[in-house]
């Protein structure tokens, strides 16, 4: 992939652009909702599945990652692909993202000898939501060349990331 | 006195670990095994016991785990070290320190902080964790790869079979013996095939409880998805709507083809690279198209895609299986048993050869709007060449039949078309940078497979030396063909 076709003369990849659209609860937590609009000649195709959460509890932002950059390599039982989706050339769609109500991972602290400390976030303390959305003008497809074994795939796939804030209802509110 | 089950999540709110899930999957690789106990909780974690009665593999397996005081000494100047192992039964909002959600990966074992190990930095503890999704991602489920089906990702993986994978990462863990990890799933890394072994002694297990046949998952495959399924977004899209399914006969095969022949070297890969681009700028439009317009659905299946299946299957069996005519022409009249469907396709294809060429003007609207969107396949080089040529030879071939050619005629009709079409294949630029080995490589693989012939050979090294002559390949290419 050569950085031409990654990016314009500004440094600015063209291509799919995202904006807010809203955010509301759910029964079983939020729904973000992000327009997405493709001026390109061909479709474009994204990550549609939720594959990562950071939450900032300083700044009150959320990271929403629909990419797969910057996980760590770990054991796990299942390498889960995520789903994906296009949009049409010179087309617009409407992304929906699921988040849960609170997410919980273990404390950034030191667990005591004998526990083990978690932390636990409300989504709703949000004041901001960052979605980063990894997409790319072609499908998603493994390399099966001997040199590209043990690459991840997908985020080998990815060709670039759109980023999008959204602000939720009663963020202003809150921070007043 | 080594596994234990975290019951409570200091720092989270109650229900945050699902510990009786926990219970109930270690009884369940247990297999029931009435020696298995927990002991009164100390703190928010309960002890694992365990006296043995049951000879199976998952229970030894667990009854080492519990009743072994694993003091490895991972060579970070520590010396030995106890590790305990302690299962956190978490739900589908838990996520690792990175961010990753536990839905993309159903579960994990972090070694000791202190170890070294991957993944020991996301632990901020020196026990070994392991963590795993009892939610089954929020009910949707884990599958993962099939063995025996080339990685058709259908099989389910139950809560006890995600726990026992991760207790076998935990015994490599606690035993400083873990295997080289890869961030690639397919094929697997060693640490991943080890553990998908173990975890296939589980799904046995399971099997035998209920008196059914074990389906057992693919040990070098670790990929997988959710089971709700979704798009996948992927391969032939067009052969994907027209044949109905992403799972259909005929999309397995092209992606056979795909990923079996032609990626699977740098010249291919990268002419695959070009093909995907110019395919996939009209393809999606197709997919909308047919989805609008259901009735294009047999002149696309009929006229386009199972011809391209039938002709990609002879041009597989003539590259890789060196068929000869007579193999050809028997074949190609064995996928023909019925005359009436092969006048029927002959007429779909002659009908999707006027959407190809453009002939508009007396095309109904449908089809004038199927062949506004494919126009642009006329201008690739790439389309041309694998697609557009070879369904014109199915077609010829399927006329030669039909006027009662034999299969001898058939197959020597076959067996000519792919040997003047196979040298007229796109020359990409990726020759040129390749190293004299490469070249050498490529072309090797080449003149044993589809560029056979003495004569298909030289026109393609003609057509390579002409397109590189000042590149550094030329006194090679020049070389080999003198």
């Amino acid at each position: 992939m050569s950085s031409a076709r990654r990016r314009g003369q500004d440094g600015e990849p063209h291509g799919l652009q995202a904006a807010p659209e809203g955010m509301k609860g759910t029964k079983d937590g939020f729904e973000v909702a992000v327009r997405l609009s493709n001026p390109l000649d061909r479709a474009v195709h994204y990550i549609a599945d939720v594959r990562g959460l950071i939450f900032d509890p300083a700044t009150k932002r959320l990271r929403v990652l629909m990419s797969d950059q910057g996980f760590e390599l770990v054991p796990g039982a299942v390498a889960v692909e995520p789903r994906f989706a296009s949009v049409d050339p010179q087309s617009e769609a409407v992304a929906t993202i699921g988040l849960p109500k609170t997410i919980v991972k273990l404390a950034e602290t030191p667990s005591p000898p004998g526990d083990v400390l978690f932390e636990e976030h409300d989504i709703a303390d949000a004041e901001a939501v960052d979605v980063e959305i990894g997409w790319a003008d072609t499908p998603y497809y493994v390399d099966p060349r001997e040199k590209s074994r043990g690459a991840a795939p997908v985020s080998a796939w990815e060709q670039h990331t759109v980023h999008v804030t959204v602000t939720p209802p009663g963020a202003t509110k809150k921070r007043s | 006195m080594t596994v234990f089950i975290q019951n409570d999540a200091t720092g989270a709110g109650t229900g945050t670990l699902d510990a009786n899930q926990g219970a109930v999957d270690l009884a369940i690789v247990a297999n029931g095994d009435t020696g298995l106990g927990l002991a009164a909780a100390v703190g928010n974690r309960q002890q694992v016991t365990y006296a043995r009665t049951d000879p199976g593999t998952p229970p030894t397996r667990l009854d080492t785990l519990v009743n072994t005081n694993f003091n490895p000494d991972y060579g970070l100047g520590a010396g030995p070290q106890a590790v305990p192992i302690v299962i956190l039964p978490v739900l589908a909002n838990f996520v690792r320190s990175d961010g990753a959600l536990v839905t993309t990966f159903g579960g994990t074992a972090l070694p000791p902080s202190n170890s070294g190990l991957a993944g020991a930095g996301l632990n901020t503890t020196t026990d070994c964790l392991v963590i795993y999704d009892t939610s089954q991602s929020n009910g949707s489920g884990y599958c993962t790869a099939r063995a025996g089906t080339g990685g058709t990702l259908d099989l389910q993986t139950p809560n006890p079979v995600i726990l026992y994978h991760e207790l076998s990462h935990a015994l490599r863990t606690a035993t400083n013996a873990m295997l080289p990890l890869t961030a690639g799933c397919n094929p697997s890394s060693p640490e991943e095939a080890a553990a998908i072994t173990d975890e296939n002694d589980m799904r046995t297990q399971l099997a035998a409880a209920t008196g059914t046949t074990a389906v057992l998952r693919d040990t070098g495959n670790h990929c997988g998805g959710t089971c709700s399924g979704g798009s996948s977004g992927n391969c032939c899209i067009v052969a994907s709507v027209a044949s109905g399914s992403p799972l259909s006969e005929e999309v397995v095969s092209l992606r056979r083809v795909r990923d079996g022949l032609i990626r699977k070297s740098e010249v291919g890969f990268a002419f695959f690279d070009v093909l995907h681009r110019d395919y996939y700028a009209f393809s999606p439009q197709v997919c909308t198209l047919l989805a609008r317009r259901q009735e294009l659905r047999p002149l696309v299946l009929e006229g386009f895609v199972r011809p391209l299946v039938v002709i990609l299957s002879a041009i597989e069996e003539f590259a890789l299986r060196i068929a000869d005519a007579a193999v050809l022409g028997r074949r190609f009249v064995a996928d023909h048993p019925d005359r009436e469907v092969a006048v029927t396709r002959l007429g779909m294809l002659r009908r999707a050869r006027d959407v190809l060429g453009g002939a508009v003007a007396g095309l109904p609207e449908d089809q004038r709007e199927l062949a506004g969107l494919v126009a642009p396949a006329l201008r690739s080089e790439h389309l041309l060449w694998a697609i557009v040529e070879p369904v014109r030879l199915y077609g010829s071939a399927l006329e030669l039949h039909l006027d009662g050619g034999d299969p001898q005629e058939v197959g020597e009709h076959l067996r000519a078309g792919i040997e003047a079409w196979a040298p007229r294949m796109p020359v990409d630029a990726v020759w040129a940078s390749l190293t004299a080995a490469e070249v050498r490589s490529e072309l090797g693989l080449l003149e044993h497979t589809l560029l056979r012939s003495r004569q298909a050979s030289a026109n393609f090294r003609g057509r390579l030396t002409r397109k590189y002559r000042v590149t550094a390949i030329d006194g090679l290419v020049d070389e080999r063909t003198t």
